[in-house]
């Protein structure tokens, strides 16, 4: 009985040390054979055959656990800056822009701006700061 | 069931050897480092693209790859490449440096956790922040112009 065991060591090992945090963003493409499992489903919960590209954007789950918030917090990226100085006993808020390059075959290109819990909430309630961020998803200088 | 056990075995055995053997000894395998960055070992390279405004830290691994402390847990045979995006300075908590976004790129078999690809794949992904915290985070990244990479994160629990 622990023969088997000892042959599927490795992958019972990388299930161990595996990433277990979740992804808000993915792009992907590729070409050939994929089949995607579940968690205690032998069965694949997605196969795919040829080429296939996708670009998903994940709404998280409201998380269980309140927020406390001792002090404001001012937050500065690039030339904006915003402060979080109320605590709606946050959950889990996010607000995101991306842009992507989709071609086919094309070289990959991402810009991604992301905002969780309050300061998403502080960002959604300035519209400057709301339009800052869309203008300043730049392309990059060739 | 013993006699199917020791085929179960030997069969396991072969595919090893015959792996090993296919790829000539190009065989590598992915740790945690001290760091918290994983380090390579065996065939393959790592090199560290950008500098101030974030960077990104590059394994490649050809022929069989083993990835055990790595973002992108796996075994793949033929070409993989996992690219982790770095905040240049980063205002959290965190004692070792977390990967804001994850690029693999895998050219023959890879066999993850959840899934099987034969083929050519490339993913880029960006890993959800922990919860009860905010943070403002920005990802530039073009393969074109790597140089140009930027990865700004700011956190405050």
């Amino acid at each position: 009985m622990r023969k088997p065991l000892l042959a599927m060591a490795p992958l019972l090992l990388l299930g161990l040390v595996g990433c277990e945090s979740h992804l808000v963003f993915i792009e992907e493409d590729h070409i050939g054979l994929k089949a995607q499992f579940q968690p205690n489903n032998p069965s694949p919960a997605e196969l795919s055959l040829g080429f296939r590209r996708g670009i998903v954007a994940v709404v998280p789950q409201q998380s269980a656990n309140a927020v406390t918030l001792t002090n404001p917090v001012s937050v500065t990226w690039t030339t904006n800056s915003i402060t979080i100085s109320q605590n709606p006993n946050e959950l889990m808020s996010l607000y995101t822009v991306f842009k992507a390059n989709v071609g086919f075959g094309d070289p990959t290109e991402v810009h991604h701006f992301m905002a969780t819990g309050m300061a998403a909430n502080a960002l959604l309630a300035n519209n400057t700061n709301l339009q800052n961020v869309t203008a300043n998803l730049n392309g990059f200088s060739k | 069931m013993k006699k199917h056990e020791g085929f179960s075995l030997r069969l396991a055995f072969g595919a090893m050897v015959m792996m090993t053997l296919f790829v000539q000894g190009c065989v590598s395998v992915q740790l945690p480092g001290w760091d918290g960055r994983p380090e390579l070992f065996g065939f393959g390279s790592t090199t560290s693209i950008g500098g101030t405004n974030g960077q990104v830290y590059q394994i490649t691994a050809p022929g069989l790859s083993v990835r055990l402390g790595s973002a992108a847990p796996g075994i793949s045979l033929g070409w993989h490449q996992t690219s982790l995006f770095y905040p240049a300075t980063t205002s959290g908590n965190h004692s070792s440096p977390q990967p804001v976004a994850i690029q693999t790129k895998c050219l023959g078999i890879d066999l993850a956790l959840f899934y099987i690809m034969a083929g050519s794949e490339n993913t880029f992904a960006v890993p959800l922040p922990e919860r009860e915290s905010s943070i403002v985070q920005y990802i530039a990244y073009s393969e074109k112009y790597p140089n140009q990479t930027v990865v700004e994160r700011k956190e405050s629990k």
